[in-house]
C-alpha cells in the first residue's frame, strides 16, 4: 500500500482541522503500568519484564489502518548508565548523575535535523550547560508498518553536562532548554512538527514510538542489551481513536503514563494560560519567562496533563504532592477522611481545579514510582508485590509470571490500600 | 495512591504519604483563619416582589414565553426538579427560527460516550461537588495562608440577598464593583461590539484599581438600553481577561434577567462565569407562587428554594453527563458546541468552541435582543400583558414550527391505512417542503442535476427495505402490542426490528402458525443489561451496544416500580413492583479499549451475530466512530439529537446532541481519513420521515436507515407527548390494559410505510442516476448547499464542511463498507475447551478438564456457553456436567454469559468483568496452590463482577475490586471483601461479604439481599442508605440461607475465614448485617400475601400497578 501524506497533514502525522474533522476531539486510552525493584538496584530483567507486561497488555492497545502499525507504546526508565558506558561515544561520559540525556525525535529531513541539533546545542551552551555530544540511537525501520514509517523521525540522544549549573538545578535547566527549543522551532517556516523531545533529564530516559509491544525491543536495539538496566520501568500501550501515525503522542510522557481521559481539558488549559501571568518562583527566577507557554496545546490530554504536572514539580512540589493537587480525592461531607487531609484538599482547591476524568496515572521522577486513580476509581489497576522485592502494577493482573509462593501480596483499587 | 520510594527502598502506604503531605503546612489553620463564606446562604431565599407592570416588561425584554412559565419554571419551583417529557425534538434549530432566540439556544451540550463514562450524580453523589472559590487567585507555584482567600460558595446560584452581601463586602480581599452590560436601544452589531469593548475596558480598569469581583449586571435596562446577551458578555469578558493574563485577578459574577433554565446556568458557568443571580427568574417564581400558578400550595420562599434546588440538581446532571464531578473543573470547560453562530463571533467571544455551520453574527444577535427589548419597551406605550406563547416544546399556533403537524400525521396515517401512495406523497411534500420555514439542516441541501436512469433499472423496493430498521424502543416504554406489531412487520419485509433495552420474551423466538415472527432481529445491550441472558444473546442477528440515546445522551433511566408489571419483570429477570435503574454509563465501558472488550465478549458468545454500536451525534463523534471501527464493530449507528424517548428531562431532549447530518458527515469523513470506511457499515436514524431524508442520508454516507417516531405514527401515535405519563390515548406507549385495548395498529401499516419510503427513494435515485444504494453512499458531490438569500438568519448558514470529501492518501477512497468481518477464529484455549467438552455438549456426558490460563485468554467460557444454550436451550445442562479447573490468571470477562451446567474454577486470580451476564453455572476463584498470603487481605478478582448476571453462583476466596455484583439480578455470590460501590443497582440475587467493604455500598440497590460480616459495626457509614434498610439476621429462613451459602463457600474454596465463622456460628451470626432494599421488601411481602390468598402473581402486580 502506497501511503501519501494527506494535504492537511504535517510531517509528524498531525492533521489540521478540515471539513467536520477537528483533531481536538481525538481520544486515546490504553494499558498502563510499571515494574520496579524495591532495592533500587538497576537490572536488565526489569526492562525485559516491562516489555513482557506490554506484550500481555497488547489486547488493550490497538492496531490501525495497516496491521503492523501500533497506536504506540514505550518505556520510561532510569538512565542506563552501565549501558551508555559500554557503547561507543565520541566523548567522555561523566559520573552517573552528572550528565543528562535528551531523547530527541529529529525531522527526517537531514538539513532540518541538523538545524534542530544546532539549536539545542546553542541553547544548552547559552544557558550555561555543557554539550557533551550526540549518539544516534540504532533503530530498525524495516519492521515498521507503512503508516508508522511515513512519519518516522530520526532518533538521537543528546548528552549534556552540568557546566555552570548546580546539580540541584540540573533538571530545571534541562527543562528550560527544552521549552526554549520547542518554542523556537515552532517559529520556523519549515514543517518542524517531527521535532520532539521525548525526555531530557539527568534521571530518566524515554523509549517510545508508533510501535506495537512486540516491535518495541526490536526497533530500539538498546532495550535488548543486557547492560541496559534500570530499577524501574514505566510502561504504556496506546489505543487511539484514529490511525494517524503521530510518534510524539505515544506514551509514557516525561513524568506520567495515563490511561483515561481529562474531561475538563479546555477549562484546565484556559486556566493554566490565565495563570501564566502570575507565575513566579524563586527556583526559576527570571527563567520563568523562558518556559512559557507552559502547555503544548497540540498534544493529547495526557500530554497536556504531563506539561502541567512538570511545572509543579520543577517549581519545587514533590511528585506525590503535585499529583494530589491535580487529581484530588473527593472530600465532600459524605466521605470519611482525616481533618488535615480534608483541609489539604480544600486549600488546594482554591489554587487549582481538578483535572477531572477517569484515569489511572502511573508516574515517576526517578525517585518515586507510583500510580493513582481518579476520584471515582473508574480505571482499573492491580498490583503484586513479591517476596524478593519486585513490584508490578498494571491495568490487569497476571501480566507477569510470578511463582505463587513468591507473592507477598496482591491488590487493586477500593480495597487493601486506600486508593486515591 | 500507590507509591514506591526507591531511595527509602520500600512501598509507602497511601495514608502515610498523604498524611505527610497534608501536614507539610498547617493547612487546617490557614483555612480556619482565612475562610470567607456568605452568611445567610442557608436562610430561606428572600422573595422580591416585583412592582406591578414591571415584571411583564422584564419578561418580554428577556424573551420569556408562556410555555416556559408553565412547562419549565412552574414545575421546577413546584417540585424542585426539572420537568420530564417524551418523544423527540422536531422543532426548528434556533438559527432557522424567525422568532428572536436567546443566544443560549444556539448551543448544544456535549456528553460522554465511549471514551469516558458519564457519572450517576444521584447514586454516586459522594464524588460530586458544587463548591467553588470566588475572588483573586494567587501564584500557583507558591503557597501561603493568603492563597486561600476567596469567597467560598457552596453552589453558584446567588439570591438577591446574597448578591447584596457581596456588594457590601468590606473584606479587603473581596471588593465588588458593578459593570453594566447594556447597549443602545435599536443598536446594531457595531453598537453591540462597542458596548462589549467598553465592558472589557471597564473590567480591566476595575481590576487595576484592585477590585476582585466584577458584577456584570443588566439590571439597569430601560427604554434606551438593551441588555447584552449575558452569555456573550460573560464569556467574552472571560476570554478577554485570559488573553490579557488577568482572568485570575477577579471573579465574574453575573446579575441577569436572562438566565432561567438549567441549560442557561450550565452555559454561563461553562463559559467562565463564577456565580449567577437570576433576578427576573426569581421574581417570576415569586409571582407564580403568589398567583397560585404552581399547582401546589407553596409560599414564595419555598418556591424559590425549590427552584434553586432544581437548578443545582440540573447542574449536577449536566456535569455528570460529561463525566465531570466538580463544578470547580466544569467552570470554563466549554463542554458545548455552537450551532448557527458565525465563526468570527465564536473565535472572539467563545474561543476554541466548535462551530461548524457558521450562522449569525453580532448584527443578528443585536437584532434579536432589540426585538425582545421592543416588546418590553414598545415605542407606543405599554407592553402587552400576554407573553409570547412559545411553542418550543409543543406545537402551538403562532409558535415555533414543528415538522409533525396534525395535517402531516393525518396524511401519513391515512396513506398507510388505505395503501395510498399518492397520499403518502402529499405527506412527504408537507415534510420536505421547508421553503417557508426551515427546520432541519437537510432542508438546506439540494440535489445537483444529473443524467437520470430509468426507474425500472433502479434497485427494487424489496431489496432496499432490507436496509431499513425500526429504532430501538423498549418493551416497557411502548406496549406489547406495538412492539410485536413492529417486529412482525419488519420480519415480513426482511428488514430488522430492534428489541430495545429490557430483554425479550423467549416465547417470541417461536414462529407463529402463519409463519410470522415476533422475534426482534436486533437485540440491544444497554447499560442496565436487563434481560441480557445467554439465550437472548444467541437469539440475535445483530447485537447492538447502546452507548447513548438521542433524547438523553449521557444519562441513565429509571422504570418506576409501579410500571414493572409481572410480564415486564419476567422478561427483565427482576421482581414485579421493584424500581429498575439503568446507570448512566455501561459499567464495563469506561474507555475505548473496554468497548473493544465488550464487542469481543458478544462475538464470543454469539459468533454469528454482527455487533453494532449506537452513538449520538456531537462534535467528535467521528473520531469515536473510528475507535469503534478499530474495536472490530461491524456497524456504527449515528443517532440524531431528535430521536424519540419514553421519558427524559425536557432540557435533555432540547439541549443535548446534534442533528444527524453533522454527526454522519463527520463520521464518514473521519472513517475515510483513517482508511477504516471499508470495514464498517454506517447506519443513521433521527426523525427520518421521507424518501428525501433517506436519499440525503445515503449521500452523506449512511448505508442503513432507522425509523422510530414515523413507525409509531403509522400505528396510531398522534404525538400527544404523554409517553412518560402512561396515559397514551391510542395504546401505543402505555402499559395500562384499558388503554392498550385501544391499540389499532397493524403490521401492514408499517410495511406500507417502509415500502413507500423505499419507493420514493428509488425515484430520487433514478433522477440522480444511481442504480443501487451502494453506488450512492457517500456521494456528497451530488449535493450542494441551497443558499437562503431571503432569511435574515438562515442565509448565514454554510454547509460546505458537511459536503467535504476527505482524501486519505490512498488513491480513490472507499465510501462504503466493502469488507465483511470474518468470524474470529477460536483461540487455542477455546478450541481445546470446545473439543474436550464435546461429550458433554453432544451427549450430556459429564467431563472434567484441567487447563492453564493467562490474562490474554479473555472471555473464557462464553463460547462454550453460547453453544450449550444453542443446543440445549436456556436451561443448559445439569449442574456440574462440565467442570473446568484452570490454573493461572484469568483474562477479562472470565465466565461471561456462563450457562447452567458449567463449573469454572481458577486457582490463581482473575481480572475485570468476571461473570458478566452470567446466566447459570458456577465460578470458583481461589488463590494459587502454594501461595502463602492471606486470601482475605488480598485482591483476587477485578472490578465489575457479575454485571447484569441473571443466575448462577460465584465463590471467591479473596477480595474483589469495585462495583461487585453491579446490576446483578439473580446470581448468588460469596466474597471475602469488596471495593467501593458494592451491589450497586442490584435488583435481585444474594451477595454475602465476609470481609471489608468500600464506600457507597448498595447505592441504587432496589432488589436482592446482601449479608455483610461487620465486626466493626461501622458498616452503615460505608453503606448508601437511600434505598435500603439495615437489619440483623434474625429470621430463621435468612439464617439458614446465609449458613448454607457459607458452607458451600467453604466446601468449594476451603476459605479460612468461612471456617472461622462457621466454627463459632452463634458468636459470629450477630455480626452480620442484612441489607434489605425497601422497595424489594414491600414487593416480597405483597407477593407473599397474594400467595397466601392462593392467587396468581399477575394479580399482585395489577394491584401494584394500579396503586
Amino acid at each position: 500500500m502506497a501511503v501519501d501524506r494527506l494535504p492537511y497533514q504535517n510531517s509528524a502525522g498531525f492533521v489540521k482541522a478540515h471539513g467536520l474533522y477537528d483533531p481536538r476531539y481525538e481520544h486515546d486510552s490504553c494499558g498502563v503500568g510499571f515494574v520496579a525493584r524495591l532495592d533500587g538496584i538497576p537490572r536488565h530483567s526489569v526492562v525485559v519484564d516491562a516489555i513482557q507486561v506490554l506484550e500481555n497488555l497488547e489486547h488493550r492497545g490497538a492496531v490501525g489502518g495497516d496491521k503492523s502499525t501500533g497506536d504506540g507504546c514505550g518505556v520510561l526508565v532510569q538512565i542506563p548508565d552501565a549501558f551508555f558506558r559500554s557503547v561507543e561515544l565520541d566523548f567522555v561520559l561523566p559520573d552517573p548523575g552528572q550528565y543528562g540525556v535528551g531523547m530527541i525525535f529529529l525531522p527526517s529531513d537531514k538539513k532540518l535535523a541538523h538545524r534542530c541539533q544546532a539549536l539545542l546545542e546553542n541553547l544548552v551552551e547559552a544557558e550555561g550547560g555543557e554539550v557533551l555530544g550526540w549518539r544516534e540511537v540504532p533503530t530498525r525501520s524495516g519492521i515498521l508498518g507503512e503508516l508508522a514509517r511515513s512519519t518516522e523521525p530520526r532518533v538521537a540522544q543528546l548528552f549534556v553536562g552540568p557546566g555552570e549549573w548546580s546539580l540541584e538545578a540540573f533538571e530545571r535547566k534541562l527543562y528550560v532548554v527544552r521549552k526554549l527549543a520547542e518554542r523556537e522551532v515552532r517559529t520556523w517556516a519549515e514543517d518542524t512538527s517531527q521535532f520532539y523531545v521525548a525526555s531530557f533529564s539527568s534521571r530518566t530516559v524515554n523509549y517510545k514510538g508508533m510501535l506495537t509491544a512486540r516491535q518495541l525491543p526490536t526497533y530500539f536495539q538498546d532495550l535488548k542489551d543486557p547492560l541496559f538496566e534500570s530499577p524501574f520501568a514505566l510502561l504504556h500501550e496506546r489505543y487511539s481513536t484514529n490511525t494517524l501515525p503521530t510518534w510524539s503522542l505515544a506514551q509514557p510522557f516525561r513524568f506520567v503514563a495515563h490511561n483515561g481521559e481529562i474531561n475538563t481539558l479546555r477549562g484546565n488549559i484556559n486556566r493554566m494560560r490565565a495563570r501564566e501571568a502570575t507565575l513566579a518562583s524563586e527556583l526559576f527566577g527570571e527563567d520563568i519567562e523562558k518556559i512559557k507557554p507552559i502547555l503544548d496545546e497540540s498534544g493529547s490530554d495526557s500530554a497536556i496533563f504531563d506539561n502541567a504536572l512538570e511545572l509543579l514539580v520543577m517549581a519545587g512540589r514533590s511528585l506525590p504532592h503535585a499529583m494530589m493537587m491535580m487529581v484530588p480525592e473527593a472530600y465532600g461531607p459524605k466521605v470519611s477522611m482525616s481533618a488535615d487531609k480534608r483541609a489539604f484538599y480544600e486549600y488546594h482547591a482554591a489554587l487549582m481545579e481538578p483535572w477531572d476524568g477517569p484515569a489511572t496515572l502511573a508516574f515517576t521522577d526517578g525517585r518515586y514510582v507510583g500510580a493513582t486513580l481518579d476520584r471515582n476509581g473508574l480505571r482499573p489497576a492491580r498490583y503484586t508485590i513479591t517476596k524478593d522485592g519486585c513490584v508490578v502494577l498494571a491495568s490487569e493482573t497476571g501480566v507477569l509470571d510470578i511463582a505463587p509462593e513468591n507473592i507477598l501480596g496482591a491488590c487493586g483499587q477500593g480495597a487493601c490500600f486506600s486508593w486515591i | 495512591m500507590f507509591l514506591v520510594d526507591l531511595k527509602q527502598k520500600r512501598v509507602v502506604p497511601d495514608n502515610e504519604i498523604k498524611a505527610k503531605i497534608a501536614r507539610r503546612r498547617p493547612y487546617r489553620h490557614w483555612l480556619r483563619d482565612n475562610r470567607i463564606v456568605l452568611r445567610g446562604m442557608f436562610a430561606p431565599a428572600s422573595s422580591p416582589a416585583a412592582k406591578p407592570g414591571e415584571l411583564v416588561r422584564l419578561q418580554h425584554t428577556f424573551g420569556y414565553t408562556n410555555e416556559e412559565l408553565k412547562m419549565i419554571l412552574a414545575p421546577m419551583a413546584a417540585r424542585g426538579q426539572e420537568p420530564v417529557g417524551s418523544m423527540g425534538n422536531d422543532a426548528a434549530l434556533a438559527v432557522f427560527s424567525d422568532r428572536p432566540q436567546l443566544l443560549f439556544s444556539y448551543f448544544k451540550q456535549l456528553f460522554a460516550q465511549v471514551t469516558n463514562p458519564p457519572i450517576d450524580p444521584l447514586r454516586e453523589e459522594l464524588v460530586m461537588s458544587l463548591e467553588s472559590f470566588v475572588g483573586r487567585e494567587k501564584n500557583v507555584l507558591d503557597e501561603t495562608p493568603g492563597h486561600y482567600g476567596g469567597l467560598k460558595l457552596y453552589h453558584p446560584i446567588l439570591t438577591i440577598e446574597d448578591l447584596r452581601r457581596v456588594r457590601a463586602s468590606a473584606h479587603p480581599g473581596l471588593k465588588a464593583v458593578d459593570i453594566d452590560i447594556l447597549f443602545p436601544a435599536d443598536g446594531d452589531g457595531r453598537d453591540l461590539e462597542e458596548a462589549l469593548e467598553r465592558v472589557f475596558r471597564e473590567a480591566e480598569e476595575r481590576i487595576a484599581e484592585g477590585y476582585t469581583i466584577l458584577i456584570l449586571t443588566d439590571r439597569h435596562v430601560d427604554e434606551d438600553h438593551v441588555p447584552i446577551p449575558s452569555l456573550l458578555a460573560a464569556s467574552g469578558l472571560h476570554h478577554h481577561l485570559i488573553r490579557r493574563g488577568l482572568r485570575n485577578d477577579a471573579a465574574i459574577v453575573l446579575e441577569t434577567g436572562e438566565a432561567r433554565e438549567v441549560m442557561h446556568f450550565a452555559l454561563l458557568i461553562g463559559y467562565g462565569t463564577d456565580a449567577v443571580c437570576p433576578y427576573v427568574a426569581f421574581k417570576t417564581v415569586h409571582d407564580l407562587a403568589v398567583t397560585g400558578m404552581l399547582g401546589v400550595d407553596k409560599s414564595p420562599e419555598e418556591a424559590m428554594d425549590d427552584y434553586i434546588t432544581a437548578i443545582k440538581k440540573g447542574l449536577l446532571k449536566t456535569m455528570s453527563r460529561m463525566g465531570i464531578s466538580t463544578i470547580h473543573s466544569f467552570f470554563g470547560s466549554q463542554i458545548f458546541e455552537a450551532i448557527g453562530i458565525d465563526k468570527d463571533v465564536v473565535d472572539r467571544y467563545f474561543t476554541a468552541t466548535a462551530s461548524r455551520i457558521q450562522g449569525i453574527g453580532l448584527d443578528e444577535i443585536a437584532r434579536e435582543s432589540c426585538m425582545r427589548h421592543r416588546k418590553g419597551f414598545p415605542k407606543d406605550g405599554k407592553p402587552s400583558k400576554l407573553l409570547d406563547p412559545g411553542g418550543a416544546y409543543h406545537e402551538r399556533r403562532g409558535g415555533e414550527k414543528h415538522l409533525w403537524t396534525t395535517e402531516a400525521i393525518y396524511k401519513l396515517q391515512q396513506a398507510v391505512r388505505t395503501n395510498d401512495y399518492a397520499l403518502f406523497k402529499e405527506y412527504t411534500r408537507l415534510i420536505d417542503d421547508q421553503s417557508e420555514q426551515h427546520v432541519t439542516l437537510r432542508s438546506l441541501l439540494k440535489f445537483k442535476k444529473r443524467e437520470p436512469v430509468p426507474l425500472e433499472e433502479v434497485e427494487p423496493v424489496d431489496s432496499i427495505v432490507k436496509r431499513f430498521v425500526s429504532a430501538a424502543m423498549s418493551f416497557g416504554s411502548i406496549s406489547r402490542e406495538t412492539h410485536e406489531t413492529i417486529a412482525i412487520a419488519m420480519n415480513r419485509l426482511g428488514a430488522k426490528s430492534n428489541s430495545g433495552e429490557g430483554g425479550e420474551d423467549p416465547a417470541r423466538y417461536v414462529l407463529l402458525p402463519n409463519g410470522d415472527s415476533k422475534r426482534s432481529a436486533i437485540k440491544q445491550i444497554a447499560s442496565g443489561r436487563f434481560g441480557v441472558t445467554t439465550e437472548y444473546a444467541i437469539n440475535a442477528d445483530e447485537l447492538q451496544i447502546k452507548i447513548a440515546q438521542g433524547a438523553k445522551p449521557g444519562e441513565g433511566g429509571q422504570l418506576p416500580g409501579h410500571k414493572v408489571t409481572a410480564e415486564i419483570a419476567r422478561v427483565r429477570h427482576t421482581t414485579p413492583g421493584v424500581t429498575l435503574i439503568s446507570p448512566p454509563p455501561h459499567h464495563d465501558i469506561y474507555s475505548i479499549e473496554d468497548l473493544a472488550q465488550l464487542i469481543y465478549d458478544l462475538k464470543t458468545v454469539n459468533p454469528r451475530a454482527r455487533v453494532s454500536v449506537k452513538l449520538v451525534s456531537e462534535v467528535g463523534v467521528g473520531t469515536i466512530a473510528s475507535g469503534v471501527a478499530k474495536a472490530n464493530a461491524d456497524m456504527v449507528l449515528i443517532s440524531g439529537h431528535d430521536g424519540g424517548t419514553g421519558a427524559s428531562p425536557l432540557s435533555s431532549i432540547k439541549h443535548t446532541g446534534l442533528p444527524w447530518e453533522l454527526g454522519l458527515a463527520e463520521t464518514q469523513q473521519s472513517l475515510i481519513q483513517n482508511r477504516l470506511r471499508d470495514r464498517i457499515r454506517v447506519q443513521v436514524d433521527g426523525q427520518l420521515k421521507t424518501g428525501r431524508d433517506v436519499a440525503i442520508a445515503a449521500l452523506l454516507g449512511a448505508e442503513e436507515f432507522g425509523f422510530g417516531t414515523a413507525v409509531l405514527v403509522t400505528l396510531g401515535c398522534v404525538l400527544m407527548r404523554k409517553c412518560h405519563l402512561n396515559s397514551c390515548p391510542v395504546g401505543v406507549a402505555t402499559q395500562d390494559p384499558r388503554l392498550r385495548a385501544r391499540f389499532a395498529g397493524k403490521p401492514e401499516y408499517v410495511e406500507r410505510f417502509m415500502r413507500f419510503v423505499a419507493q420514493e427513494l428509488r425515484e430520487y435515485m433514478a433522477e440522480l442516476g444511481f442504480r443501487t444504494v451502494d453506488e450512492m453512499v457517500g456521494r456528497t458531490d451530488v449535493l450542494e448547499p441551497d443558499r437562503l438569500e431571503g432569511h435574515w438568519k438562515a442565509s448565514k448558514v454554510d454547509l460546505s464542511a458537511i459536503l467535504e470529501l476527505p482524501a486519505n492518501g490512498n488513491g480513490k477512497p472507499a465510501l462504503h463498507a466493502t469488507r465483511r468481518h470474518e468470524r474470529r477464529a477460536d483461540t487455542p484455549l477455546e478450541a481445546e475447551l470446545m473439543q474436550l467438552a464435546e461429550p458433554a455438549l453432544k451427549h450430556r456426558k459429564p467431563v472434567e478438564i484441567s487447563l492453564p490460563i493467562r490474562n490474554v485468554d479473555r472471555t473464557v467460557g462464553a463460547r462454550l456457553s453460547g453453544e450449550i444454550v444453542r443446543l440445549h436451550g436456556a436451561k443448559g445442562l445439569p449442574d456440574d456436567t462440565i467442570r473446568v479447573n484452570f490454573t493461572g490468571s484469568a483474562g477479562q470477562s472470565f465466565g461471561a454469559f456462563l450457562a447452567p451446567g458449567v463449573t469454572l474454577k481458577v486457582s490463581g486470580d482473575a481480572n475485570d468483568y468476571l461473570g458478566k451476564s452470567m446466566s447459570g453455572g458456577r465460578i470458583i476463584v481461589v488463590p494459587p496452590e502454594g501461595a502463602t498470603f492471606q486470601p482475605h487481605d488480598n485482591v483476587i478478582v477485578g472490578n465489575v463482577v457479575l454485571y447484569g448476571a441473571t443466575g448462577g453462583e460465584v465463590y471467591i476466596n479473596g477480595i474483589a475490586g469495585e462495583r461487585f455484583a453491579v446490576r446483578n439480578s439473580g446470581a448468588s455470590a460469596v466474597v471475602e471483601g469488596v471495593g467501593d460501590h458494592g451491589c450497586e443497582y442490584m435488583t435481585g440475587g444474594v451477595v454475602v461479604v465476609i470481609g471489608p467493604t468500600g464506600n457507597n455500598f448498595a447505592a441504587g440497590m432496589s432488589g436482592g439481599i446482601a449479608y455483610v460480616y461487620d465486626p466493626t459495626e461501622l458498616f452503615d457509614t460505608r453503606c448508601n442508605l437511600d434505598m435500603v434498610d439495615l437489619e440483623t439476621v434474625w429470621d430463621p429462613e435468612d439464617e439458614a440461607q446465609l449458613r448454607r451459602m457459607l458452607e458451600r463457600h467453604y466446601a468449594y474454596t476451603r476459605s479460612a475465614r468461612a471456617k472461622m465463622i462457621l466454627d463459632n456460628w452463634q458468636a459470629h451470626l450477630p455480626l452480620f448485617v442484612k441489607v434489605m432494599p425497601i422497595d424489594y421488601r414491600k414487593s416480597l411481602e405483597r407477593m407473599r400475601m397474594e400467595e397466601d390468598r392462593d392467587r396468581e402473581t399477575v394479580a399482585a402486580t395489577e394491584e401494584v400497578y394500579n396503586a
